[in-house]
């Protein structure tokens, strides 16, 4: 219920800038909307690549574009700053985590961006109508909520644990930007992962990012003969970066030093 | 005029040595910024292992003049970077009036308001990521060496300058935004993701939009353009053509800025 409540206040406040919101989606929407371009380019007259058709690279684009605020989101900085400005004291001794309190206000921003994507979401599907040839199996749907779900949650610890740095470094921005990095280059964010060269395929199966985006939407396209497999991966990311959070977590509480309160 | 021109070649002087003393004495932001920021290096040089990957001719473009393509869109954004990010971002906080000094200060200054509110402070973190755009350049020549006269070297250089200024005005046009919606927080963001548009051939681009991205707000400066010039498939004449409308944007922009300043009003002073 308490972290209910930071989500409403972090609603109202984002009522408030309800301008921000609609640029936001135009600024998450131009990468994913040049490299469809350039895919279309690529694929010219041929039919797919690697079997992905110009329908497959507009859903797969659309949904890094719209996916992002359902398993997305970027709540490392906000907890970085908690963190140097003495902000967590507070919460140190209530029954409050500062970490799921940062997760539970970046939902409002999400959940209101989504809202307003809404519409452009369908103009895009209603202009790319001609190109689009996919069939919904109702039965895939259960998987496909579990590994969006599953990916969410991947995302969120490894972004808490990258905010959880700042008991250590000052500046949080590098790790955030380098979490960009490599989601683009192993998460499938700059490219479908079956289309980059197969060193870079090879690795991305050891690491999570690829868990985060590119397995629920290769289940949402039905490129995933076994989504069992894919839910099963994930859990295991889940606990090993819940246990690495918890430790990096214990680690800095230890050395932190909280002045004022 | 001369008076003028040294008192303004003074004030960046003032403003580039302050910086690097500034570097010198909290230098962790720096290094952070010259490791992290060139890690987009490898994105596009995935990029464009992926997209040959696929195809021999992307756009005209083979896989060594996409590297020449990428290198120079970086060493555009990077220099425009340097010299312009740091006012620029900061003006959003100055017009709020919780920066160190808000605007007030700069527009009772005896300096032109755009000059002194949106240029003067340097951003060297952008450095290492000039010297990476460099070394792809070079990498892509040396291995499919092109025959290029001086006179298109020159070309290409005045068409990366001409891109930088462009990136300018795109910021500032943003940015004065903020005059009249004072908690948009779009601008950084805005401006760095709009220059996706930039990196790619200038044919990816057609109809209306090839319209907007190739003229109209020429964002195809910063790599594709210069490049043109570089190998010479374009001749002086679109240089001309990209100086007037670059310098239609520049007295545009300049009439906004003086025009939305007159809406700012004063937190303190």
């Amino acid at each position: 219920m308490k972290y209910f409540r930071t989500f409403l206040f972090a609603l109202q406040t984002e009522m408030q800038y309800r301008a921000n919101l609609v640029m936001w989606f135009v600024v998450g929407a131009i990468g994913p909307l040049t490299m469809v371009m350039v895919w279309f380019a690529i694929l010219g007259e041929r039919s797919d690549i690697g079997g992905y058709t110009k329908g497959d690279f507009v859903i797969y684009y659309l949904f890094m574009t719209f996916g992002w605020y359902l398993v997305g989101g970027e709540f490392s900085r906000q907890i970085g700053h908690a963190i140097r400005n003495g902000e967590i004291n507070k919460t140190l001794l209530k029954p409050y985590s500062i970490v799921i309190g940062e997760w539970a206000s970046e939902q409002a921003w999400k959940l209101t961006s989504m809202l307003v994507s809404l519409p452009a979401l369908a103009l895009v599907l209603y202009l790319m109508r001609g190109y689009i040839d996919w069939s919904f199996v109702p039965g895939q749907a259960i998987w496909i909520a579990m590994s969006l779900f599953f990916g969410a949650i991947i995302f969120a610890l490894i972004q808490a644990t990258i905010g959880i740095l700042a008991f250590w470094v000052t500046e949080i921005w590098p790790f955030a930007e380098m979490m960009d990095v490599t989601l683009h280059l192993f998460g499938g964010m700059l490219a479908p992962i079956a289309l980059l060269p197969q060193a870079v395929q090879r690795v991305t199966v050891w690491l999570p990012f690829r868990y985060i985006f590119f397995e629920p939407i290769n289940i949402i396209l039905g490129n995933q003969s076994d989504p069992m497999s894919v839910i099963y991966k994930q859990g295991i990311f889940i606990v090993v970066l819940y246990l690495l959070h918890v430790v990096v977590w214990k680690a800095g509480i230890r050395r932190y030093e909280g002045i004022g309160g | 005029m001369r008076a003028k021109l040294s008192k303004l070649f003074n004030y960046y002087k003032l403003g580039f040595i302050f910086d690097i003393k500034a570097n010198i004495a909290y230098p962790t932001t720096f290094w952070f910024a010259a490791i992290t920021i060139p890690l987009w290096i490898f994105i596009q040089i995935l990029l464009i292992e992926t997209i040959y990957g696929q195809t021999n001719n992307f756009l005209g473009y083979t896989r060594f003049e996409n590297y020449v393509l990428f290198g120079t869109f970086k060493l555009v954004q990077s220099i425009a970077s340097l010299i312009f990010f740091v006012r620029l971002e900061d003006l959003a906080a100055k017009v709020r009036g919780y920066s160190d000094w808000s605007l007030d200060v700069m527009l009772l200054k005896p300096i032109d308001s755009q000059i002194f509110a949106t240029t003067g402070k340097f951003w060297f973190g952008s450095i290492s990521s000039a010297a990476a755009g460099i070394g792809m350049v070079v990498y892509g020549l040396l291995h499919e060496p092109h025959v290029i006269p001086a006179s298109a070297v020159l070309m290409y250089t005045m068409a990366v300058l001409l891109g930088v200024f462009f990136l300018y005005l795109l910021f500032l046009f943003i940015q004065t935004w903020l005059f009249w919606f004072e908690y948009l927080q779009i601008g950084e963001s805005l401006w760095f993701t709009s220059q996706a548009f930039g990196q790619y051939p200038r044919r990816l681009y057609s109809g209306a939009v090839g319209i907007l991205i190739n003229i109209v707000m020429p964002i195809t400066l910063m790599a594709s353009v210069p490049v043109e010039f570089l190998f010479g498939q374009i001749p002086f004449t679109t240089f001309i053509m990209y100086t007037l409308i670059v310098a239609g944007l520049f007295v545009f922009t300049r009439w906004f800025w003086q025009y939305s300043i007159k809406k700012y009003s004063s937190f303190s002073s």
